[in-house]
């Protein structure tokens, strides 16, 4: 009876995040995620460290199995033992896709918003990153709706710049704004949304539910002239659009 | 985009004020990145005011939507908080070359 109790609740789909933390120890998701967010660069151990926080020594054995498993190449260059993700490894497109959508980008930045999490209705990121079409050049593009304003995170932003190796660009739009601009076919806004995005706060039903909530009230409206109109029908039959 | 252009403007006059001036046009980035110097601002300032340098070149040059209100309404307050500085320092004496902090 326990044993099925328990079994239920691993059942459930986890988070994201706790996904990554179930597949890989944290010194692995440090340097996968740094790695394969940008496989166009090569990097050294104090600055994969640095990056992540933690120890170089405590790296250097993931390092090594990695390297050693074909993950990552090894280059020596002078005194510098430098590292990178490995495009001829067969499983690169993968664990570039499971660097990006959990223990990386998305994994910095959701934990980012979390601390602001009341304040945020939705965000995600969108563009090359969210694509998997990222490149040296390539910003994170992030895009949130609430009454978070973008100036409070400048200092977690750039932190987590350094920690991903790239520029994050961020567009914030209130939610009357976003609901207004949805409502008007914003071409910006359409083009992101048929895309591919990372949800970092909401998903595609939570998503789809707000615009639900948001396109109610002119429905409304046109049944109030509806009304209205069937009302005064004595009086003005023709001229309802 | 008139906010921008405000604080743009403050940013410059406090580079000015400090004995400085940019060497040719172009210097738009710079002039945010050196507030810390020219003005006291804390870090939080002159990075917001360098993101949305970013932002508006984004907007400008990349096919990114203008400003949106949200947006807009941070970086009014935002130029508001320069404006402050900037007065603060303009009514200092200019610094000699040992800068005093």
């Amino acid at each position: 009876m326990r044993l099925n109790e328990q079994s239920a609740r691993e059942a459930l789909p986890a988070g994201p995040d706790r996904l990554a933390a179930v597949l890989f120890g944290k010194s692995m998701r440090a340097i996968l995620a740094l790695l394969f967010g940008r496989p166009d660069r090569r990097f050294y151990t104090r600055e994969i460290a640095r990056a992540a926080g933690i120890t170089p020594s405590s790296l250097q054995r993931d390092l090594a199995a990695l390297a050693g498993a074909g993950v990552l190449t090894r280059t020596e260059d002078g005194r510098q033992v430098y590292y990178q993700a490995n495009p001829a490894c067969p499983v690169f497109d993968e664990l570039r896709g499971l660097a990006v959508k959990t223990f990386g980008v998305a994994d910095v930045l959701r934990r980012l918003l979390a601390r602001h999490a009341s304040r945020v209705r939705l965000a995600l990121v969108y563009g090359s990153v969210a694509k998997g079409a990222a490149d040296a050049a390539s910003d994170v593009d992030v895009l949130w709706v609430g009454d978070l304003r973008p100036s409070e995170l400048v200092l977690q932003l750039a932190a987590a710049e350094r920690r991903l190796a790239r520029k994050i660009s961020v567009i914030a739009y209130s939610t009357e704004e976003f609901a207004d601009r949805l409502a008007n076919d914003h071409h910006f806004l359409t083009t992101i949304l048929k895309g591919p995005v990372i949800w970092l706060i909401g998903n595609r039903e939570a998503f789809d539910e707000f615009v639900l909530s948001k396109t109610r009230k002119p429905r409304t409206r046109k049944a109030a002239q509806r009304r209205a109109a069937r009302k005064g029908r004595g009086r003005a039959p023709a001229g309802e659009r | 985009m008139l906010a921008y252009n405000a604080a743009h403007a403050l940013a410059l006059a406090a580079l000015r004020a400090a004995g400085y001036r940019p060497s040719s046009a172009g210097h738009r980035k710079m002039i945010f990145q050196v507030l810390a110097e020219t003005t006291d601002a804390p870090a939080a300032l002159w990075l917001a005011l360098d993101k949305y340098h970013d932002r508006r070149n984004a907007a400008e040059y990349e096919g990114a939507p203008p400003a949106t209100a949200a947006e807009a309404e941070d970086l009014v307050k935002l130029a508001g908080d320069l404006d402050r500085l900037v007065r603060k320092r303009i009514g200092q004496p200019r610094r000699d070359g040992r800068a005093r902090r």
